[in-house]
């Protein structure tokens, strides 16, 4: 399995503040890769510093098999971008950006870029200032699809968009589809819209990367537990560590594992849990557990503040 | 659009709960052997799944036999006999599953089930 | 490459269209302001003021369109943060250098160039010498706009930029504050200093492209900055130190005008016995006299500098300078001392100038070296020899009009319309009024030149200097630039001359005298300076 991106011990720091800390994620190619955290852990920093927008302060970064500070022409041509807080040139109109950017890629396709422009239900004729933020990241996503890129890297393009325009984004970069060996690098600090696109997940916090692995995987190995007991619902001591917010109230204690859904997984909570009288264990959502996991972040973080 | 219809919930695969979809839709009628099944880039923008899920999906089908491919032309549905009753019983087998765990949670017993799913029954018939 | 920059520049152009046509536009206006030299056709003076006023505005919304067109075509693709759009676009950055250098000079230095061409050539400029001019236009306009380009560079847009332009303006101020401490700007001639402006730009022009090039390859702007700080420092370097004279500068000094070599230049020192020692503290005066052989016609010779170095017996040298104390150009105002009076006549086509009051014949030099009298006793005593370097610089005159004083009359003298506004006379003396202007744009390739005037009968064959020279208002109708050789230097001076007689012959002029008078204009010009080696053998020796 190739790397589309790789990054090895990736770091840059702003002034004193290291925005991204030792950063090791490999994206694997073919993959939507997933990369989510809260405001602030460090997508943005990461995405600029693979595209060679900013300089890593160490570590390095790789993509398309080349560092990322010497990636040329040549590999952006192969690469769409699309970011929120990438300019657009606001006194072109669509027609006049797509012309503009055509001749700089040799795989650009006029048809597709139509075809592509009225799914996305852009005008051609107004000048992209006048677009409402919607639109401007539509018209940003067609003219970084147009070329058919191998590697598309989104920059939480869902953000401030209403739900008929982030629909109508995902179904354009699902246009892509058909065409062999293409990978999406999409960050968002929601998981809502990238649950059911995403195959691979990565989770940043406050610049360091907490997981990295399949959906499935993730998706697998997670339960949410229900333990009702006869008494007094009491914690288990001690709590295990692959364990996260348990609480318990009257008879019920209520615990996310992080493993339990791994072989032997369901028998060690049963075993914990063995005073209850009965366990219920469910897989839940990319959502819940993306959920559970930002709790957890902010917490620490916030115990780390107090210290 | 799609000929048939998913309504994904959480905490499932989502490859499962698509095979499922299709899978129901063959039974009920709604896909037919010898109709066009959907491209994978079709599916994929239709659900709003990534194409190598809908991808391995199509390749389930396929080996399931619920699915033949002709190449060059397409993917179709398979010239395949209809479910049998224990095909059909295995679709149910989730809301089977579902309201068992729900009714133990109640503290049901059994007969209390049975007695509840005839009187739903029976409701639909009138 | 060159595709893509076109591609690139083509963006730009259509982006800033308005921007760029304004610019043309003024641009256009302006050549053909000072291209069909109205200004010398006017002569209501409010008129003339406003004609001046709206080329003033002209000159002021031209170069702010400069800065302004550059900053935005620069700026268009931002080098400086992380939003542009082409960071993560397939340009090459040689590309996009190449584009924005190439829309800027097209634009911003080639087209004025142009139109800078058309006008020299629409006024009769030899063609070499309408190319030489164009270069140097070419040159230091690309040493303003370039600098503009890399600022813009470093910064993310037009409000950045006006504070970083400010910020630098007074930078450089202090860097040349501390460049100048205790040391003075070196003296230098026309020549060097013209020298001088040009290296200077093209010093300033390789460090602005350097520092763009940085910026754009690599988008590290601190080290930019300190590059952009390094070009300063070095053009503020060679803007003070700079003394070389490259030999740019077209002297004028034209074969069959002028043979240095048949000057001779002979210094008598006077008998020291005949000298005044009342005062035994108070230093000896040598006076001395030159007399000029072989000169061309219309060719008057001032000193500009004496250099003697005094050579004892006993091998002792003693130098000694002394700057004779105006410039050649300054030292016109008041009427040339040492102007030959066979020239004069020449000028003064047919006059037999007899009586050439305020006229002094070139006989006497001003007293150019002292000596305390113990240096003196020296010289006397122990033989010594002088060597003097005289530093001479030579003007031309040139007749121009004869304007009889009734009637208003005008003509040309040299690239000058004179025309006499108002002559009031009386016994004695006479107060004229004139009008002098260059018409039209005047690339003065050669030195600068005015016009004297001299009050002369002819019939009589005498003639009068004006007394003194009261420039009464100056319209600087279209300005002077600050550059050595492309002056547009179109000026219409009113001059308020009074001539008056002679205080030997206070009688002179009456009105007889005044019906046969006429307003000779001489033009005179400045041809450049030389040096004459002389050897003066002392007499009176012993």
């Amino acid at each position: 399995m190739t790397s589309i991106i790789q990054t090895e011990s990736l770091s840059r720091r702003y002034g004193r503040t290291e925005a991204v800390r030792d950063l090791t994620l490999s994206v694997p190619e073919g993959s939507i890769f997933a990369f989510v955290g809260p405001n602030g852990a460090g997508k943005t920093t990461t995405i600029k510093t693979v595209m060679n927008i900013l300089e890593p302060t160490s570590g390095r970064a790789t993509v398309l098999g080349i560092d990322s500070r010497r990636l040329s022409p040549a590999e952006f041509r192969q690469i769409g971008y699309v970011s929120e807080n990438q300019e657009m040139p606001g006194w072109m109109t669509i027609r006049e950006l797509l012309n503009y950017c055509a001749p700089f890629y040799p795989t650009w396709d006029p048809a597709f870029a139509e075809d592509l422009r009225r799914r996305l239900d852009l005008p051609l004729n107004r000048r992209i200032r006048d677009f409402s933020r919607g639109m401007r990241m539509k018209a940003a996503l067609l003219s970084s699809l147009a070329y058919r890129p191998k590697l598309l890297v989104l920059d939480e393009p869902f953000a401030g968009l209403d739900a008929l325009v982030r629909d109508e984004f995902i179904q354009g970069i699902l246009e892509l589809a058909e065409q062999s060996q293409w990978s999406v690098f999409i960050s968002s600090h929601d998981i809502d819209e990238v649950e059911r696109l995403a195959d691979w997940i990565g989770v940043i916090s406050e610049g360091r990367l907490y997981l990295a692995e399949p959906v499935a995987a993730l998706v697998g190995r997670f339960r949410s537990i229900e333990a009702t007991f006869e008494g007094e619902a009491t914690m288990p001591r001690p709590l295990p560590e692959r364990w996260l917010a348990p609480e318990v109230a009257g008879h019920t204690l209520r615990a996310i594992d992080a493993k339990a859904g791994e072989a032997g997984g369901e028998d060690r909570v049963r075993e914990v849990l063995r005073g209850a009288a009965r366990v219920e264990m469910s897989p839940m959502s990319l959502k819940a557990i993306f959920m559970a996991l930002a709790r957890t972040f902010r917490s620490a973080s916030r115990a780390e503040g107090d210290r | 659009m799609l000929p048939f219809s998913v309504s994904f919930k959480p905490g499932l695969s989502v490859h499962e709960q698509v095979a499922y979809a299709v899978k129901k839709a063959c039974v009920t009628g709604q896909l037919r052997p010898g109709d066009a099944f959907p491209s994978v880039r079709s599916l994929s923008q239709e659900l709003r799944i990534n194409p190598n899920t809908a991808h391995k999906v199509v390749g389930t089908l396929v080996a399931e036999g619920l699915l033949e491919v002709r190449p060059g032309i397409g993917t179709f549905v398979s010239r395949a006999p209809a479910a049998t009753r224990g095909q059909r019983r295995t679709l149910l087998h989730e809301e089977i599953e579902r309201l068992v765990v729900e009714a133990r949670k109640l503290s049901l017993d059994l007969q209390e089930v049975i007695d509840a799913v005839r009187d739903q029954w029976e409701r639909l018939d009138r | 490459m060159t595709a893509g920059a076109v591609h690139l520049a083509w963006k730009d152009v259509r982006q800033h269209r308005a921007w760029l046509g304004a610019f043309l536009a003024i641009a256009a206006l302006r050549a053909l302001l000072i291209g069909s030299g109205i200004d010398a056709y006017i002569t209501n003076p409010n008129l003339l003021a406003s004609l001046g006023f709206t080329y003033l505005l002209l000159c002021i919304l031209h170069f702010a369109l400069v800065v302004v067109v550059a900053v935005q075509v620069v700026q268009a693709d931002r080098l400086v943060g992380t939003t542009a759009f082409w960071l993560t676009r397939p340009v090459p950055r040689r590309s996009l250098l190449a584009a924005k250098l190439a829309t800027v000079s097209i634009v911003l230095v080639v087209v004025p160039v142009v139109f800078d061409a058309l006008v020299l050539a629409t006024n009769r400029m030899a063609w070499l010498d309408v190319l030489g001019a164009v270069a140097e236009g070419a040159l230091i306009r690309l040493a303003i706009v370039l600098p503009v380009m890399t600022l813009a560079a470093i910064t993310s847009d037009l409000a950045v930029f006006v504070v970083a332009a400010v910020a630098a303006f007074f930078g450089t101020l202090a860097l040349e504050a501390v460049f100048q401490w205790g040391h003075m700007v070196p003296a230098r001639n026309w020549s060097s200093a013209y020298s001088a402006t040009l290296v200077d730009a093209a010093v300033i022009i390789a460090c602005a492209v350097i520092a763009l090039a940085y910026q754009v390859f690599t988008r590290r702007t601190t080290r930019t900055v300190l590059i952009v700080i390094g070009g300063v420092t070095v053009a503020a370097l060679v803007a003070n130190r700079w003394t070389s004279d490259l030999g740019l500068m077209k002297t004028g000094l034209q074969a069959g005008w002028l043979d240095p070599s048949r000057i001779v230049v002979t210094m008598k020192p006077l008998a020291p016995e005949n000298v005044s020692t009342t005062n035994r503290k108070r230093p000896w005066l040598i006076r001395a006299s030159y007399i000029v052989t072989g000169t061309t016609a219309n060719v008057a010779l001032v000193p500009l500098s004496v250099t003697t170095e005094t050579l004892f017996g006993d091998g002792n040298r003693e130098p000694f300078r002394a700057e004779v104390q105006q410039r050649v150009w300054d030292m016109l105002p008041s009427p040339p001392a040492f102007l030959r009076k066979d020239l004069v006549e020449a000028l003064l086509v047919g006059t037999h100038l007899v009586n050439a009051v305020e006229f002094r014949p070139g006989q006497q030099m001003r007293p150019i070296a002292s000596l305390t009298e113990e240096g003196h006793r020296k010289l006397v005593y122990l033989g010594a020899q002088f060597t003097v370097e005289v530093a001479l610089g030579g003007i031309a005159y040139h007749v121009g009009a004869v304007l009889p004083l009734e009637g208003h009359g005008s003509g040309a003298a040299g690239d000058r319309r004179v025309s006499i506004q108002s002559a009031t006379c009386e016994i004695g003396a006479c107060d004229v009024v004139l009008r002098d202007a260059m018409a039209g744009f005047l690339v003065d390739l050669r030195r600068p030149s005015r016009v004297e005037y001299i009050l002369v009968n002819k019939t009589r064959g005498q003639a009068v200097w004006s007394a003194e020279r009261d420039y009464f208002s100056r319209y600087p109708v279209f300005g002077r630039a600050s550059f050595a050789l492309l002056g547009e230097h179109l000026a219409v001076t009113r001059r308020a001359l009074m001539f008056k007689a002679p205080d030997s012959m206070p009688d002179m002029i009456d009105a007889r005298w005044l019906q046969e008078a006429s307003i000779a204009a001489l033009e005179v010009r400045d041809i450049g300076a030389f040096t004459v080696e002389a050897k003066v053998v002392q007499e009176g020796r012993k």
